[in-house]
């Protein structure tokens, strides 16, 4: 199992949706971070945990960047990000946001899957 | 005449003891009852303030001065009105109720979701209306919550 912190292994204080809102932005983390981790994942049959815990804070829009976008631009078939990558968090004061960051992940999906139907 | 007056005097010292110890238990309640509220209008406090900055950020341009501190009050605000509710409930019941934790997170959404902290995004008077209309929800359900825990029960959780 694979484990990233947002917090330790990327920034404390991440923000913003793309690479023109600041160093610590949603696309750089799924696209740096996540994208290559869950590769990985797959490779080897694992799974990546990306925990909330220990951040300042988070905004709603990088949640949805990173989480969101994992669906819209990861290029991962929807059971790979069903089954391999879980959104964590200990802390009870981070649990909103762990439900949102899960809330982006699985509407995206819904809306992806809409789309391969369609 | 010597046991009378010592059957007379364990009764009053019973009854003084009893009183004492009433007392005692009833301040504590009631200063349990008083702490709830405090930090119950203490959280409800945080979320209107939180939602008047979410408002207020979504009525400026993203270029505006006030945007970087107003950006981070909310986001390291929105972690502290959490820690509050999470210490809150352990002494009031209801508020780790799914409805409010969903409330929680709609406003979180409402205050910073969107194009928030992009560096291009337009003035959203709907957005800055959203983060009140949350915020209303989330504190109309936090005071519910609370009254729903008076009526239940009378003792108090110290």
């Amino acid at each position: 199992m694979k484990m990233i912190s947002i917090a330790e292994d990327f920034s404390p204080s991440p923000a913003g949706r793309t690479r023109a809102d600041g160093p610590f932005n949603g696309q750089r983390f799924r696209d740096e971070f996540l994208i290559p981790a869950l590769r990985i994942a797959v490779d080897e049959g694992d799974k990546v945990v990306v925990n909330l815990d220990g951040a300042y804070s988070y905004s709603s829009s990088f949640l949805e960047e990173v989480f969101g976008g994992i669906v819209r631009f990861g290029k991962f078939p929807p059971a790979v990000l069903t089954t391999r990558l879980e959104i964590r968090s200990t802390n009870p004061v981070y649990a909103s946001f762990r439900r949102d960051a899960e809330k982006y992940l699985s509407d995206a999906l819904k809306l992806a899957g809409k789309y391969v139907t369609a | 005449v010597g046991n009378a007056w010592f059957d007379l005097l364990k009764i009053v010292i019973t009854a003084i003891l009893s009183a004492g110890l009433s007392g005692i238990w009833v301040s504590r309640w009631k200063a349990s009852l008083d702490h709830a509220e405090k930090r119950i209008d203490d959280l409800c406090a945080e979320i209107s303030k939180l939602a008047d900055l979410a408002s207020e950020y979504w009525l400026l341009a993203q270029t505006d001065d006030k945007v970087p501190v107003l950006q981070a009050r909310i986001t390291s605000g929105m972690v502290r009105m959490a820690s509050i509710r999470v210490s809150l409930t352990k002494l009031v019941r209801g508020l780790q109720a799914p409805r409010i934790e969903e409330l929680e997170q709609g406003f979180f959404r409402a205050a910073t979701g969107s194009e928030f902290a992009v560096h291009n995004r337009p003035i959203s008077p709907s957005n800055a209306a959203a983060a009140q209309h949350a915020a209303s929800a989330l504190i109309v359900c936090i005071r519910s919550a609370r009254m729903e825990a008076i009526q239940r029960t009378w003792l108090p959780k110290v």
